[in-house]
């Protein structure tokens, strides 16, 4: 039962920690945090669905499909994370507030949603490989739900964390850490593709598993948080630094545009 | 683009396709690996073709190669490891980590 509390529990904690930031922009931001609810439906069902067609999506590309398809799902978050920052950083809320309202909640379905549909598949599977007799399967939810709770308090209490930060903070503190998430799943991308031999594997750059193993609990949290890897390549490094740059560079231009239309506007004397 | 640089740019490109992997296979039978202990080459990248003969999925997981990829039951994995420096490297079925547990030995 003990397997099944930490299995359960390291994949709702990677979910997690993305729902609680995105919470926490909403909640400063004024946007009714309903979202999140939809945002679980249509993750567990994709999830759902993912877990039902993984052997055909395995077998595809020749059996390099799994790799493939969950390269798809983390850049499709990091993209989705990247429209927060982006919306944040912009200060659009001036003009054309629909519009701004729609990408906004956009983003944190998005995000939200690839993200449990990442990781709840998994643990469909997980749970309906042991559902063959009811002594397997008790155990196994047994666990589970005991993983699932921890998971969720680790991420209320990261909640809590984000929100008691002063008001001046907030939300420079929650994009700088959606910016080092991103970056954390450009480096997982990387580590699936060259899992499919679909981008040359290299010697590790650093081995730090004596510092931080990744089987400790501090190497697992940081992990969920942000992809830490004890031995990665370079080719990864350069994906997370590039996520990194790519994202900031869009966050600065969108503030200058922003800024410049906001004095323009000031000038012309035209309300925003 | 002068003509004559278009074979270098393939061959360049081509890098994966043309070098061929060597193959090793594990099995999966009643949640144990076997072989539990697979010896491969030190330097390059091997592809490792696992066949999961039970059932149930296993979840092929592996700290030290930073490798994991579901196995749906009786169905096969393509997964590619190394280039890896000489030493072990343990891996484990996470579905099943009290059994399954096998190492790569480089050498």
């Amino acid at each position: 039962m003990l397997d099944a509390v930490i299995i359960i529990l390291r994949e709702v904690l990677e979910a997690a920690l993305i729902i609680s930031l995105l919470l926490a922009s909403s909640f400063t931001r004024d946007i009714n945090r309903a979202w999140v609810f939809l945002a679980l439906f249509f993750g567990a069902s994709g999830a759902l669905a993912y877990a039902y067609f993984m052997a055909d999506i395995s077998d595809s590309f020749d059996g390099v499909g799994q790799e493939v398809f969950n390269g798809c799902l983390l850049l499709s978050i990091i993209f989705f994370l990247a429209l927060h920052n982006v919306g944040v950083s912009g200060q659009f809320d001036h003009s054309n507030k629909k519009l701004l309202l729609f990408l906004t909640y956009i983003s944190f379905l998005g995000a939200v949603g690839v993200a449990i549909v990442h990781e709840g598949a998994e643990i469909f599977v997980y749970i309906y490989g042991h559902s063959s007799s009811v002594e397997t399967l008790q155990p196994i939810l047994l666990g589970g739900s005991l993983g699932f709770g921890i998971g969720l308090s680790i991420g209320a209490l990261f909640y809590y964390a984000l929100v008691n930060i002063s008001k001046r903070f907030r939300m420079p503190a929650v994009c700088c850490i959606i910016l080092i998430v991103a970056a954390g799943a450009a480096s997982q991308s990387a580590l699936f593709l060259i899992q499919a031999d679909l981008l040359p594997s290299q010697l590790p750059l650093w081995n730090s598993s004596e510092v931080i193993p990744e089987q400790s609990v501090v190497g697992q949290l940081l992990y969920a948080l942000f992809s830490y890897e004890a031995t990665p390549t370079p080719l990864q490094a350069m994906f997370y630094v590039g996520a990194l740059l790519v994202m900031a560079s869009a966050m600065t231009v969108a503030a200058v545009i922003s800024q410049k239309h906001v004095i323009d506007s000031e000038q012309r004397n035209i309300p925003l | 683009m002068k003509l004559r640089y278009f074979p270098f740019l393939f061959v360049l490109t081509a890098q994966n396709v043309l070098a061929a992997r060597p193959v090793f296979e594990i099995e999966i039978k009643e949640h144990l690996f076997y072989p539990a202990e697979l010896v491969i080459p030190s330097g390059q990248k091997v592809k490792l073709i696992v066949y999961n003969r039970d059932n149930t999925p296993e979840e092929f997981e592996s700290y030290e190669l930073n490798r994991e990829k579901v196995i749906v039951g009786n169905r096969k994995a393509v997964i590619f490891i190394g280039p890896l420096a000489p030493g072990v490297y343990p891996f484990f079925g996470e579905f099943h980590p009290k059994t399954a547990q096998g190492k790569v030995i480089v050498q």
